[in-house]
């Protein structure tokens, strides 16, 4: 860019409003424009459906909408998603804070596989998370003859898919808590031992109220998926109506069936969950940098 | 891998490291290994004929195919959208901040339907494109766009934070030295951000292969033409054929597991060359 | 190349960083800009770059206009308080870079481009280093490419900020002496920015001295150590003694105490700024202070002393010779040999 001055104090003013742009930002027009595509992009992928769902719940009115999800097959797959999602939830949070104390608290070789290993659920397909339990449980499986001599049902029950809904959430608890502890050190912990406390006075008393913000957050991830999965529960699932559909595979039945507005009712409560979890989420965030030691510069 | 600890004054190393690894093992290990253990009910030959058949072949060619096209969408918009939420202020920004993350918090199913929904050729959307001529619903374009879909949290997420905390004295460095704006970025910013890039583009890709909820009421399923892998594992399942299932399920893990190795490698390579300057 | 800075007024919101600054820097000079953090100084540093804008004022390099070009368009080398080397590349590649970003119509070409980096690397003394990545230097090597980096395109002037501040004292003490010596052999007019006296009374030809966005004092560093023009740089710069005085009739007095100095012209409540070594020490009742010695512990050619004054016990810390030694106890008499009375502030 060159600039030539010419003795008139407008042209001066404006060439010196060109430079000063700061050297740090685009001009105004790419600006508008990028702002311009992230928003059309996210309106168009993210919000149009969100909002899609809970006008096609509403369309034949609350009544219709309400009555939907009164239905007695309807209320047996609300049921047995909370139950489901209880159990698994439970069960890898006692893991997730197991893993992360093991991991964030002690040095030893293979952390690194460990962790790779605790996070596999995450890059494997949902169906094949409920394929292995098939392979192990089914009539064709490692274990099914034998149970099914004892007339043991897992596969296309409720355990099988307790199973899968746990393998799919089995990293969230952990991978939330490892660097969150990790960055904590364990100064506290070494302080409170020193001072005389047992390992599980000190776990309580020191290390749980510094990560119960990161806790919850995992905790909440996890119920989300676990009530949301979809993939590894329908392999595993039987789909036997009132008896082993959790919610999001009653979506997918009243759909197939054209029972669009049903549908779309049970789909508006799983999408209710996924914004509060959401809301929560944004909130948790802010309580977890609070929770954290000042850095200082 | 449990190697005894070096000493550390804090007690529960024996007890946290067995439940895990107790856990690990009996919910993750054991039943991915028996899947691995069931291919064996497969000769070599006839592991090799069910991969290979044309079906399957169709099948594992558009879902890692489509995968990769989404993936590349989400590297670009992903960018694109980091950029506008780091570095701009503009109304609404926090909102559409959270939003980004719906796609992951969505259950699958319930975009499933939605999509579909919206990009049917009567939908929001799709009606519109269906003038155009453009048909989304039950096509392969159907299954690229909700592979979009559920791709768009992983570039953002991971480049966001790196963005955030790049230094911006190497920005007015370049400046200094005479870079135009246009130079600052391709040459600085965009190779600082390459290795975060990299892992959103690679956990985007992953997530996209195996993805079934959101891709299969939009697919169409038509097989040879818009049947993705998991569907057909599914398909394979119901018509009790365990072992071609599992040999299908074989591949795409194998592909996944490299996937998993390269992104550790990568996050190792960008720490060697993060250590600098600070 | 002469910079010229007038009236330049930079204000965030209600903070002030500058307020009215004037400067003058001759061609060649190295000029350090000394201060406690939030002077002004760094940000008098940036708008001179043109990294930021002020709200008022003018910047001129040799009597050109320089606030309608942008930093990219001024010529000027900056380095970086944390250096701000690309990570991705090499030490060549970041030496090269400013070369490599020029409009082809004027860029060198590759050859002369690899001849140029060569050349800054040797005078930095560093050009083994050329494949390695940031991240495998020590600071101190850090800091030089960082010069080198910022020297490669040619700049009119050169701009450092804090340019030691990262670096461990040991480091700092040699790459000062270093610095001196490329400023003589490239002779670019140069400004540092500095919180360290030491720093910039030694590398310096010019020290500006900085305080809550305004210029103390501009002198060369002989002239601000031993002629401070106000309170705030006589303490800021080297040890001094304070004493709170109250001039009255041409009197100074200490309490109650008359001193028998010269006031000098202040009148009412004032400071009496002495050095810690020009007191000189005599006999009870032959200075212009009396006290007692509470404490001595010596270095090298001096001893330093704790004094309690007589009257209310004001412990003054001062550094004689030791031709004449100290004891704890000792009844003694100060006499300021060189002082300054500035007018208390508020």
């Amino acid at each position: 860019m060159t600039i030539t001055i010419i003795n008139s104090p407008v042209t001066v003013e404006r060439a010196q409003s060109v430079a000063r742009h700061d050297p740090h930002t685009e001009p105004w027009l790419v600006r508008g424009i990028i702002i311009g595509v992230a928003v059309t992009f996210l309106t168009v992928f993210v919000v149009l459906p969100l909002i899609l769902v809970f006008s096609e719940a509403l369309s034949k009115g609350v009544g219709f909408y309400l009555s939907a999800l009164a239905d007695s097959e309807a209320l047996a797959a609300i049921w047995l998603t909370l139950i489901t999602a209880v159990i698994s939830v439970s069960l890898n949070l006692v893991f997730g804070v197991a893993a992360a104390w093991a991991v964030a608290k002690f040095e030893f070789r293979g952390k690194t596989l460990l962790v790779t290993l605790i996070d596999l659920p995450f890059s494997v397909s949902p169906v094949i998370s409920g394929l292995v339990f098939v392979l192990l449980f089914g009539a064709q499986g490692f274990f099914g003859p034998w149970l099914m001599s004892h007339g043991i049902n897992i596969l296309f029950a409720v355990p099988a898919i307790v199973l899968a809904t746990t393998f799919v959430t089995f990293p969230f608890v952990a991978r939330e808590l490892i660097p969150l502890m990790q960055e904590q050190g364990s100064q506290e912990e070494e302080a409170a031992i020193s001072l005389g406390a047992s390992g599980w006075r000190t776990f309580v008393v020191v290390t749980l109220p510094n990560i119960k913000w990161g806790l919850l957050y995992g905790v909440l991830l996890c119920n989300a998926r676990a009530m949301g999965e979809f993939g590894a529960v329908s392999v595993v699932s039987g789909h036997i109506r009132g008896e082993t559909n959790t919610m999001p595979l009653l979506v997918e039945i009243l759909y197939n069936e054209y029972q669009l507005v049903a549908s779309f009712a049970i789909a508006s409560l799983l999408a209710l969950l996924a914004l509060v979890t959401l809301i929560a989420k944004t909130i948790l965030e802010g309580q977890i940098e609070e929770g954290q030691l000042p850095r200082d510069d | 891998m449990s190697a005894a600890p070096k000493r550390s004054a804090l007690p529960g190393f024996g007890l946290s490291m067995g439940l895990t690894l107790t856990w690990l093992s009996l919910l993750i290990l054991i039943p991915l290994a028996g899947l691995f253990v069931k291919t064996a009910d497969l000769s070599l030959s006839q592991f090799i004929d069910t991969v290979t058949s044309n079906r399957t072949l169709h099948a594992l060619r558009i879902s890692f195919g489509l995968a990769f096209a989404a993936a590349l969408v989400n590297l670009v918009a992903g960018l694109i959208i980091v950029w506008a939420l780091v570095r701009y202020r503009f109304p609404g920004r926090r909102l559409f901040d959270a939003i980004v993350d719906i796609p992951f918090a969505l259950p699958t199913a319930v975009a499933g339907i939605a999509l579909t929904t919206l990009f049917a050729q009567n939908g929001w959307l799709g009606a519109p494109l269906a003038s155009l001529g453009i048909k989304v619903a039950f096509t392969p374009l159907g299954i690229f766009l909700a592979m979009v879909f559920i791709g768009i949290p992983f570039v953002v997420r991971t480049v966001q934070p790196v963005l955030i905390d790049l230094d911006v004295e190497i920005e007015e460095a370049a400046v200094c030295l005479g870079a135009s704006r246009w130079q600052t970025i391709t040459r600085v910013i965009i190779p600082s951000l390459t290795p975060a890039i990299l892992t959103g583009f690679a956990l985007a890709f992953a997530r996209a292969v195996g993805e079934y909820g959101s891709v299969i009421f939009i697919a169409g399923n038509l097989p040879n033409v818009s049947e993705i892998a998991p569907l057909l594992i599914v398909i394979r399942l119901s018509e009790f054929r365990y072992a071609d299932a599992t040999a299908i399920a074989v591949v795409m893990l194998v592909v996944s597991f490299l996937i998993i190795f390269l992104l550790n490698r990568l996050q190792r390579w960008a720490q060697t060359r993060a250590l600098a300057v600070s | 190349m002469t910079i010229e800075v007038r009236n330049i007024v930079k204000q965030y919101g209600a903070f002030k960083a500058l307020d009215n600054v004037d400067l003058r820097v001759a061609d060649g000079e190295l000029l350090a800009l000394l201060g406690p953090s939030g002077s002004g100084k760094t940000s008098l540093l940036r708008i001179i770059a043109g990294l930021d804008w002020p709200d008022s004022g003018e910047v001129s390099f040799d009597g050109e206009n320089a606030l309608v070009r942008g930093a990219g368009e001024r010529h000027v080398g900056f380095v970086f308080q944390h250096y701000a080397l690309f990570r991705h590349m090499s030490v060549f590649e970041n030496v090269a870079f400013g070369l490599r970003v020029q409009p082809r119509a004027v860029r060198k070409s590759e050859a002369q481009i690899r001849a140029r980096v060569k050349e800054l690397l040797d005078l930095v003394q560093l050009d083994w280093l050329a494949n390695r990545y940031p991240s495998q230097l020590s600071g101190g090597q850090r800091q030089r490419i960082a010069l080198a980096r910022a020297l490669a395109i040619e700049p009119r002037i050169l701009l450092l900020d804090e340019p030691f501040g990262a670096l461990d004292a040991k480091v700092r003490k040699e790459l000062r002496q270093w610095l001196r010596t490329l400023h003589e052999e490239i002779h670019v007019t140069s400004i540092f920015v500095t919180h360290d006296q030491e720093e910039a009374l030694e590398v310096a030809n010019r020290v500006v001295v900085m305080d809550k966005g305004k210029i103390e004092q501009i002198g060369t560093p002989g002239d601000v150590y031993d002629n401070p023009a106000t309170a705030f740089v006589h303490s800021f710069i080297g040890e001094s003694i304070v004493l709170p005085v109250d001039i009255s009739d041409g009197q100074v007095k200490l309490g109650h105490r008359p001193l028998n100095i010269d006031a000098g012209g202040a009148i009412g409540p004032s400071k009496l700024f002495v050095r810690r070594h020009d007191m000189q020490i005599g006999p009870v009742g032959e200075g212009a202070l009396d006290g007692t010695v509470r404490r001595v512990r010596t270095f090298g050619p001096i001893q330093r002393a704790d004094i309690a004054l007589s009257g209310d016990d004001t412990l003054v810390e001062i550094d004689a010779p030791r031709d004449r030694p100290l004891t704890t106890g000792d009844a003694i008499s100060l006499q300021p040999r060189r002082y300054r009375i500035f007018a208390a502030q508020e």
